[in-house]
């Protein structure tokens, strides 16, 4: 009875490696073709980039880009330090209000979740459009020219309070919460204590979430923040470009026999911008493979 | 369900009775609060700026309390040292008593300024100067109430700037009958041009692009003998009044004597007789005009899918990767062109033709091309006034602001040239890098050392056969007709970048296509208000009688 | 699992009837510790979205800068009226849905797929490096990967063409093909979307209770069984959610994908333009704020309505899984 049993599995196990593997190598091929583009048109000499196009491997190669973006490193340098102390600091206050609010509102014992949910909710629909909301915030709020203008609009958003709530209560029974109140645990500190260590999963994924949010923000620095050294790594970059243009525009002459890398100096920022998160990406990852494993392997 | 609905509602109103409390703040600091107590102390005035023109009048303005002037230049980036600049020039502004003020420049970091002016100038921020432009909706901004009236502030604040600027300078910026804006009195062409390489030209015998014909014949000629390189990279463009369209519309300026620049909504006013405005999209000579560029485009002067082209095409040209661009803009780019290519491939000739040349008449900017406002939010609108009278009639404030240190960014040469110190491309303070050029002042202006000569030459030959611009001073008022207008920019952008890009099977049906659907849209009523203002127009300014050459 | 389910909702039940016939007062003194935890999200939307969101008033005010949000005078519907009189409100309206409809169907259909598959794959580092892979196009802004794309798919130079003159066919000309591009814009927002996506799934999966693969891996089910009846069932609540928040932005289209690759191609509006690039471009000139906050005032009413009746639809099938 068991032997066939073992076969049967053993086949579908197969059958499903088979299939998995290939799919993914598929997508992967799919979703890293561009990016090859990219980072062989950022090391592409500009000229044989406008005229050839863009290759798999640069066709004269150049770091032309390069080094034009990293002329003066120390804007860059202090972009990344802005950028990253808005990233910690936005992504550790947001993690920790949306997970607070996505542990009240999956509480069923709260008679107004469903309404707080709606009205959270209710903002993804309804808007008063950019004048108003920057009115708000430049003239009331003060935020031009503070750090608090790139942070605070990313702190959260109703799709990541409502993510939380789902995780919440998809991974923690409602029975857990239930005896620890009758152990007479306080509220918060069910949520500190018991509920936040079991979530890590959801943790790291809104997390990441907001973290990217804050990393390849653009639009908050462009509407808020007129100071240099105050601007996103994104910004800076696409300010750089603007500065090349406008010497061009202008007729400032180039000297030397290189011309601005006008083509691949853009590639070259998408490589830039990207290049940390690749770092970054699977410390996060650990969060949801540690959980896999245990049952994979058993499994 | 609805409940819920409800209380969303409710905190709607909620807000919005919040809100109600504070947005009338932002109402105008009405300039008879600050005019009325001016007389008092003024005789402080002239004292200083000893190297002003003593006959200048002095302002009547009562200087003795310190304020801060707030000024927004356009958007872009901003030079490396600009904040070294700029506090040099707060320290001056502070130091001299005839101004008494904190001068804090800035400059709008993005390049979409439109928008962000609009939200600047709603959020009611306190602004003392910010720059306005024709092409930035100024109009527009000072018909919606975004600006102060400067008629009565300029005479009695700056009455150097206000004799500085000539009669017909201060008229061409009124807006239903007020001065909103001070104008740039320097003298400005950027015609746009045909564009080619001249070795190339030369290497193949082809005949010099003096015409349409000749430019015709110079791109076959490249098609056929240059197989590795584009004749053009013509693209879509949205710049201007104008709305969306392809961009080969450039080289139709050597056809038409346009009452300085083309018209939107399919219509046409010739230059020497603005009274007439006609329909263009319906005559024979826009057929003509399209049958023309399919040819072009059947004959694979521009790529099949050029409606999709985003790659600048200057960029395209000095790669070497295009031979040829129909509608390259001003001498100032084509004088940097040349210095570049001379570094870059000294190999190479270029040669432009500016589309003024073949129609020997040239118009200059328009006086509502370049200029600041000062905004409704303003705290003190006459310092501001003072301000800008020094930054554009003071050579130390004019060299400083547009310049930067003299001996750390520039030096003036011997013969009166602007040079770079240092490699130009790193300089920490380009040449205008503040983007003042609304106050350029021929008097102390230093052409640069690098491309003086050739925009020298442009200018002088423009000069010789310049006329009036009459037209951009008009006003377009769209309020009455705001729908249908959304509504056929729509239809047109839809239709006639495709036509002029000549990738249409069929020009008769295209041409029927575009003007049916814009009528549905609602074409005649904008051609009927449009028309009717611009007659009003050329009649309130003897437009036709007096102008015309 | 099933049971947990029930013994779930029976809990649920059973408090709230208690606490029905309870006020406002009553709830708070019982809950204080909840209300405050509920303050900085309070104060997050009161100032960031609800204050703002008096600003919709602007849609029937012809908006100037003297009178400002509430002086500007009243307009009634007029600011509606460039959207209606377009006579492509309809195909827009049309546009902007297939496209979502479309969106949302292969989305989560491949995020679901890619998530289960790599939650079960043995080999570590091939999940970490694929994973990673599919995140990175995440970075890469439609500005930039129009470039890539308008290099592909150019008719003369293009990367595509390349390849199929050099195998002898008919090159394609793609932007003269409208019927191409809805598939185009399709894979271009998977690309760009996909491993963000997965990543939501892939948390959800993690959290399931492995006793419950345990279980069925001693019934004797295999893979694709215990894909079938446990991993799917336990994503289904996840699934509707998303979807749900996907709802009520259905009238909302992905403005950069659309305008950044094709927006200023007329030859291909039929197809391609959707209700933002539309608006977009009809206000490019105007500047005007009213009319552009008529428009999105259309898209969220559409929207509202969309997912009052999809979340009242889902309430009466299962309660657990409304959003609201």
């Amino acid at each position: 009875m068991t032997a066939p049993m073992k076969i049967k599995r053993t086949k579908s196990q197969i059958a499903f490696s088979i299939i998995g593997y290939t799919v993914i190598t598929l997508v992967s091929i799919y979703c890293l073709f561009p990016l090859v583009l990219i980072v062989s048109g950022s090391f592409t000499q500009n000229d044989v980039l406008m005229r050839q196009g863009y290759s798999l491997w640069p066709r004269v190669f150049s770091t032309a880009a390069y080094r034009q973006l990293f002329r003066y490193p120390e804007g860059i340098i202090n972009a990344y330090g802005t950028t990253i102390m808005c990233t910690v600091v936005g992504t550790a206050l947001g993690l920790f209000i949306i997970t607070m609010t996505g542990y009240v509102l999956q509480r069923p014992d709260f008679k107004y979740r469903s309404k707080v949910s709606f009205m959270i909710y209710f903002t993804t629909i309804f808007g008063g459009g950019m004048v108003p909301w920057f009115i708000m915030l430049s003239k009331y709020l003060h935020f031009q020219n503070t750090y608090m203008a790139r942070i605070l609009p990313l702190l959260m958003s109703p799709f990541l309070i409502i993510l939380m709530r789902t995780f919440i209560s998809s991974t923690v029974p409602h029975e857990i919460i239930e005896s620890a109140k009758i152990d007479s645990a306080g509220d918060f500190a069910i949520y500190w204590r018991i509920v936040l260590p079991v979530i890590t999963p959801g943790i790291a994924t809104v997390g990441l979430f907001l973290a990217l949010g804050y990393w390849n923000d653009w639009y908050l620095t462009s509407l808020f923040i007129t100071k240099k050294n105050m601007y996103s790594l994104q910004f800076y970059l696409y300010d750089m470009l603007n500065s090349v243009r406008f010497a061009q525009e202008m007729g400032i002459p180039q000297l030397g026999t290189e011309q601005v890398p006008t083509e691949s100096i853009k590639m070259a920022m998408v490589v830039i911008v990207t290049g940390p998160i690749i770092f970054l990406y699977p410390f996060v990852q650990r969060y949801f493979i540690a959980g896999i494993t245990v049952g994979s392997v058993k499994g | 369900m609805f409940r819920k609905a409800i209380y969303a509602l409710l905190a709607v109103c909620i807000a919005a009775s919040t809100f109600a409390g504070c947005t009338s703040s932002g109402s105008p600091s009405t300039a008879s609060t600050a005019a009325s107590s001016a007389p008092a102390a003024s005789s402080t005035a002239p004292a200083a700026s000893g190297e002003k023109a003593p006959e200048t009048p002095a302002s009547s303005v009562d200087v003795s309390k310190k304020v801060d002037v707030i000024m927004w230049m356009t958007g872009g980036s901003s030079p490396r040292d600009f904040e070294r600049v700029s506090a040099e020039l707060s320290k001056m502004t502070q130091n001299d008593p005839t101004l008494n003020c904190n001068l804090q420049f800035n400059i709008f970091n993005d390049s979409n300024t439109q928008q962000k002016m609009t939200l600047m100038l709603s959020s009611g921020e306190p602004i003392d100067l910010l720059y306005s432009a024709g092409y930035l909706s100024y109009p527009l901004f000072a018909n919606k109430g975004a600006y102060l009236a400067l008629d009565e502030l300029v005479p009695t604040a700056a009455p150097a700037l206000n004799s500085y600027v000539t009669k017909e300078m201060w008229d061409a910026t009124r807006v239903n009958g007020n001065i909103y804006m001070v104008p740039c009195m320097w003298e400005e062409w950027v015609p746009y041009g045909f564009l080619w390489r001249e070795d190339l030209r030369k290497k193949h015998n082809l005949p010099e692009p003096t015409t349409i014909e000749t430019i015709e014949a110079y791109m076959q000629g490249i098609k056929e003998k240059e197989p590795d390189i584009l004749v053009t990279a013509e693209m879509p463009s949205n710049f201007g009044v104008i709305g969306a369209h392809f961009t080969s519309w450039d080289i139709l300026d050597m056809k038409y004597k346009w009452a300085d620049w083309r018209v939107p909504y399919g219509l046409y006013i010739d230059y020497e007789d603005p009274t007439k405005v006609l329909e263009w999209w319906e005559s024979d000579e826009f057929r003509e005009d399209m049958l023309m560029f399919k040819r072009w485009a059947d004959a694979g002067y521009w790529s099949k899918s050029a409606l999709a082209n985003t790659e600048t095409k200057s960029d395209q040209f000095k790669a070497g990767k295009i031979a040829c661009d129909l509608g390259f803009n001003s001498p100032n780019g084509y004088a940097g062109l040349v210095d570049t290519i001379a570094t870059t491939h000294p190999d190479w000739e270029v040669g432009w033709l500016p589309y003024y040349r073949p129609k020997q008449l040239a118009t200059p900017n328009h006086a509502t091309q370049n200029g600041y406002s000062v905004p409704l939010t303003s705290q003190n609108p006459e310092r501001a006034l003072m301000v800008l009278e020094k930054l554009i009639l003071d050579k130390d404030y004019y060299r400083l602001s547009q310049y930067g240190f003299e001996g750390e960014h520039y030096q003036e040469t011997e013969d009166g040239f602007y040079e770079y110190i240092g490699d130009p491309d790193a300089s920490g303070f380009p040449r205008e890098g503040a983007r003042l050029w609304a106050l350029r002042n021929e008097e102390f202006m230093l052409y640069p050392k690098a491309t003086g000569k050739i925009l020298k030459e442009l200018n002088d030959e423009f000069r010789g056969y310049t006329y009036p611009n009459i037209w951009t001073g008009f006003t377009e008022d769209s309020n009455p007709y705001q729908a249908e207008r959304a509504a056929v920019m729509n239809v047109q952008a839809q239709y006639l970048p495709a036509l002029q890009a000549g990738l249409v099977a069929d020009v008769d049906a295209a041409i029927t296509e575009l003007i049916d659907k814009s009528k549905v849209a609602g074409l005649d009523k904008v051609r009927e208000e449009y028309t009717n203002q611009w007659l009003a127009y050329v009649e309130e300014h003897n437009i036709g009688k007096t102008t015309v050459k | 699992m099933a049971g947990a389910v029930k013994a779930k909702e029976s809990a649920t039940k059973a408090t709230g009837r208690a606490k029905k016939k309870d006020g406002f007062v009553a709830e708070f003194r019982r809950n204080k510790v909840m209300f405050a935890m509920l303050i900085p999200v309070t104060v997050y939307f009161l100032l960031n979205n609800y204050l703002p969101m008096a600003g919709i008033y602007l849609a029937f005010t012809k908006f100037n800068f003297v009178g400002g949000i509430f002086g500007s005078p009243f307009v009634g519907m007029e600011n509606f009226k460039f959207l209606f009189s377009s006579g492509k409100l309809l195909k827009l309206t049309a546009n902007t849905l297939s496209y979502n409809v479309m969106f949302i169907l292969v989305d989560h259909v491949l995020q679901i797929t890619f998530a289960i598959i790599l939650s079960r794959l043995g080999s570590r580092i091939f999940t970490k490096f694929t994973q990673s892979v599919m995140f990175l196009p995440h970075f890469v802004s439609f500005v930039i990967l129009n470039v890539i794309v308008y290099n592909i798919f150019n008719y003369e130079v293009g990367f595509l063409n390349g390849i199929l003159t050099s195998l002898g066919q008919q090159p394609f000309d793609a932007y003269n093909t409208p019927g191409a591009w809805r598939f185009i814009l399709l894979a271009l927002h998977v690309w760009k979307g996909v491993g963000y996506g997965t990543v939501v799934y892939l948390a959800t999966i993690t959290g399931i209770s492995t006793e419950l693969y345990e279980a069925a891996d001693i019934d004797g089910a295999n893979v694709f069984q215990q894909i079938r009846y446990i991993t799917l069932p336990l994503l289904v609540p996840t699934f509707i959610i998303l979807l749900l928040m996907s709802l009520g932005r259905i009238m909302r289209g992905q403005f950069d994908l659309f305008y950044q690759t094709v927006g200023n191609v007329g030859t291909l509006y039929d197809v391609t333009d959707i209700l933002d690039t539309f608006v977009y471009r009809s206000l490019r000139l105007e500047f005007d704020v009213g009319m552009g906050t008529a428009a999105g005032l259309y898209q969220s009413v559409f929207g509202f309505i969309v997912i009052m009746s999809a979340n009242a639809a889902i309430k009466k099938y299962q309660k657990d899984y409304a959003l609201f």
